[in-house]
């Protein structure tokens, strides 16, 4: 089955903020969520011993207020505003004398120790450097409540975040957090009443890990794109197909590094929005194609394309691994996330070769572009032909394009669905 | 959004299916399986009536009530759970100054009279008939009783999580999940049977009752959030608030107090109008006689509301 039909609405990313974080920031890496929630229990239940000088903090003035209220044993890390700290740096700052915690209403100190909210769930998330409650939707998408998972969170940009863990029995949302409030003075897990959520906004991160499909992602057997929006995390290290070198849309960029070749059968129009996101010293691109034929590609880019499709029909998405002047592989982790306004074949017919396109009551897909138009781009070529390596005038005015298509529908999607507004 | 139970099922009269198979459990330990109701929520019979308001102000001098405005997080704290005691006085955990406090108010002039320290961190708070104290600490999973001249302090029981203490006619309870046990003069004793609530169905709005040896499945319209036991009053009356999502992007959550018959049929309703600007642990309580009370922090003092059933 497809990858993760995904669940809810998907707002797509600010992809520059994103990339800007990677760039200066480290790599991000995709998480399983298991491993999310499984961590969450280490900070919350954290055995430390709170001395007489862990109540003082030599560079705060008298307004400072520790998260631990007497010396003697501890559980769990205290709240300090501005604190992202791993276990070990913990114990070793509280051992080297650094105050517990810091209740928030100074300036970030420098000689106190812990975790506040967004810390907590950037260390949860193992996020390379620490998120704000305004930065973390740069990272995280937004979510449905009905089906939010373990490792979700819900954020109120400017103010808090709350990582979701479950339901109790009563209905009350399970949380773990880092709070200031008095029932935990720190990270703890409690059930919470979801109007105590109100105003909050649920988001997963993008980089926790979704169901893998026991499909190869190859030309024989694609990975079939069951629902949109829909979104995935893979790796092309390793991947089975080198089906595709050079795409028509492209044909001097060498893209012969091993691929994974998705699926999807359209019964009728719309605009189809796909993205790929990769990590530094990884480059994965993304490529639509009207058949499995690479001089059938519709569009193709570095990070993003848009096009319209107006004709039913198998249509497949490809990721493939950008090959450098060295001959160089930048095979990796990537997230592919795309969406489509128009419908799918409910139950589409398997090829019979994989190599032929299935049929939907008898319509038989059209080729090279007939009845598709590219969102701002001409016939088959493709959206932007990348941004290290188009033309750059020509590239910068179709990207326009395709972006300003991709803004109208992010807009009437969000309009449509009470999506918050996506920032920059 | 407009009310779920005033569109469910016309009419005054609840249905009653006996025997209904259910899909839902029930975590109280003493339910019978051949007694299963199911009871479709209708209009209410009884009004829930306010019939006080008493505010007091903020600050730490004799009096007040001690509160913090929002840090850098915007994280406001302040008072954050209450009980009645039997004389009808409010006993407020203060976190914010460390302090236990009885509130009242005496010709018209709010009277704060010190109870102790608060250790902290701690989540609920309770007060039983003779005026014992009793605070529950989850982090460290202690029961701590404040008599009037001795503190002890005991595991807690149960698996922490959803242990919450509850009013039960003129006692209190500590409900700790399929177990509950009797609080009276820091003794605790276990009880035979647990009166619990719980969601069943999110979409159509189904939760499961166990009034003590029975189950009950009540239709409450959804999209059902959540559903909390407050109290039972000595008439077996069930006080429980309701959550329903009314928008699930960016979240907004309306609430009912609802109170619920021991069979299961509607007797009275309330909404809960706002979002206190601090989250209380302990927002609604049931009195030990039989009213229902809310705290209300704000930003200029707090508030303190009752309401009873009438007719």
């Amino acid at each position: 089955m497809g990858g993760a039909p995904v669940r809810r609405d998907l707002a797509l990313p600010v992809l520059g903020a994103v990339v800007s974080a990677w760039l200066t920031a480290g790599v991000v890496h995709a998480i399983p969520r298991s491993e999310i929630v499984e961590a969450a229990p280490g900070f919350e239940e954290h055995p430390w011993d709170c001395g007489a000088q862990n109540l003082v903090a030599d560079c705060a003035d008298s307004s400072w207020q520790p998260a631990v209220t007497a010396v003697g044993p501890q559980v769990g890390l205290p709240y300090c505003w501005g604190g992202w700290v791993t276990l070990d740096e913990f114990d070793q700052q509280i051992g080297q004398g650094y105050g517990a915690g810091s209740m928030p209403y100074g300036l970030f100190l420098g000689c106190t120790t812990g975790v506040d909210c967004s810390g907590y769930v950037s260390q949860l998330w193992q996020h390379p450097h620490k998120l704000g409650t305004a930065t973390l939707p740069d990272v995280s998408f937004e979510v449905d409540t009905t089906e939010m998972l373990p490792g979700d969170v819900f954020n109120n940009a400017g103010t808090h975040v709350i990582m979701f863990l479950g339901e109790d029995s009563n209905g009350d949302a399970l949380v773990t957090e880092s709070t200031t409030s008095s029932a935990c003075m720190g990270v703890c897990r409690r059930p919470l009443p979801w109007s105590v959520l109100s105003g909050y906004v649920p988001r997963a991160y993008f980089y926790a890990d979704v169901e893998t499909s026991a499909e190869a992602g190859t030309a024989e057997d694609p990975i079939l794109i069951e629902a949109f929006p829909y979104r995935d995390t893979r790796n092309t290290e390793g991947a089975a197909s080198h089906q595709f070198d050079f795409y028509s849309a492209a044909p001097t960029t060498d893209e012969s590094g091993p691929e994974l070749i998705y699926v999807f059968h359209v019964a009728s129009g719309g605009l189809l929005t796909a993205s790929v996101l990769d990590a530094v010293g990884v480059d994965i691109d993304i490529h639509l194609l009207a058949s499995l034929d690479a001089d059938d590609c519709l569009a193709r880019d570095d990070i993003e394309i848009a096009v319209e499709i107006t004709e039913p029909g198998a249509y497949y998405l490809v990721a493939d691994t950008y090959v450098g002047g060295s001959g160089t592989e930048y095979t990796g982790a990537y997230l592919l996330t795309a969406d489509f306004d128009g419908e799918l074949v409910e139950q589409p017919v398997d090829p019979p070769d994989g190599g032929t396109e299935p049929t939907d009551g008898g319509t038989e897909p059209t080729d090279g572009g007939a009845g598709l138009t590219n969102d701002g781009a001409e016939g088959c070529e493709c959206g932007w032909a990348g941004r290290r390596r188009a033309d750059p005038p020509v590239a910068g005015l179709l990207w326009l394009a395709a972006a300003l298509g991709l803004a109208r529908q992010r807009q009437r999607r969000a309009s449509s669905k009470g999506l918050g507004q996506i920032t920059s | 959004m407009d009310d779920p139970m005033r569109f469910k099922i016309p009419g005054y009269v609840a249905a009653l299916i006996i025997g209904l198979g259910t899909q839902c459990t029930s975590a109280a330990d003493a339910v019978s399986a051949e007694s299963i109701v199911h009871v479709t929520a209708v209009q209410p019979t009884h009004r829930l009536v306010k019939t006080a308001q008493v505010e007091l102000a903020y600050g730490d001098t004799v009096g007040t009530v001690g509160f913090e405005p929002a840090g850098r997080d915007r994280q406001a704290v302040g008072p954050s759970a209450f009980d009645v005691d039997g004389q009808g006085h409010y006993v407020v955990a203060d976190p914010v100054r460390h302090r236990l406090v009885r509130l009242q108010q005496r010709s018209g002039v709010s009277v704060a009279t010190p109870l102790g320290a608060l250790p902290l961190p701690f989540s609920d708070l309770a007060v039983d008939r003779d005026g014992w104290i009793y605070l529950t600490d989850l982090r460290s999973r202690t029961l701590t009783t404040v008599a009037p001249s001795t503190t002890s302090r005991a595991p807690l029981p149960g698996k922490g999580l959803s242990t919450r203490f509850v009013r039960q006619g003129d006692d209190v309870v500590l409900s700790a999940g399929a177990s509950s046990r009797l609080l009276r003069r820091g003794v605790l004793t276990q009880l035979a049977s647990n009166v619990s609530v719980e969601k069943c169905n999110a979409e159509a709005g189904l939760i499961t009752m166990a009034p003590g040896g029975k189950q009950i499945q009540v239709e409450l319209g959804g999209p059902l959030a959540s559903i909390r036991l407050i109290g039972v009053n000595r008439a077996g009356d069930i006080f429980v608030i309701v959550e329903r999502f009314v928008q699930r992007g960016r979240l907004a959550v309306n609430r009912h107090v609802l109170v619920l018959a021991a069979t299961g049929a509607l007797k009275a309703q309330l909404q809960v109008l706002g979002k206190p600007a601090i989250h209380p642990v302990r927002e609604f309580v049931l009195g030990p006689r039989g009213a229902l009370h809310r705290m209300v922090p704000g930003t200029q003092g707090v508030a303190f509301l009752r309401w009873e059933v009438r007719p």
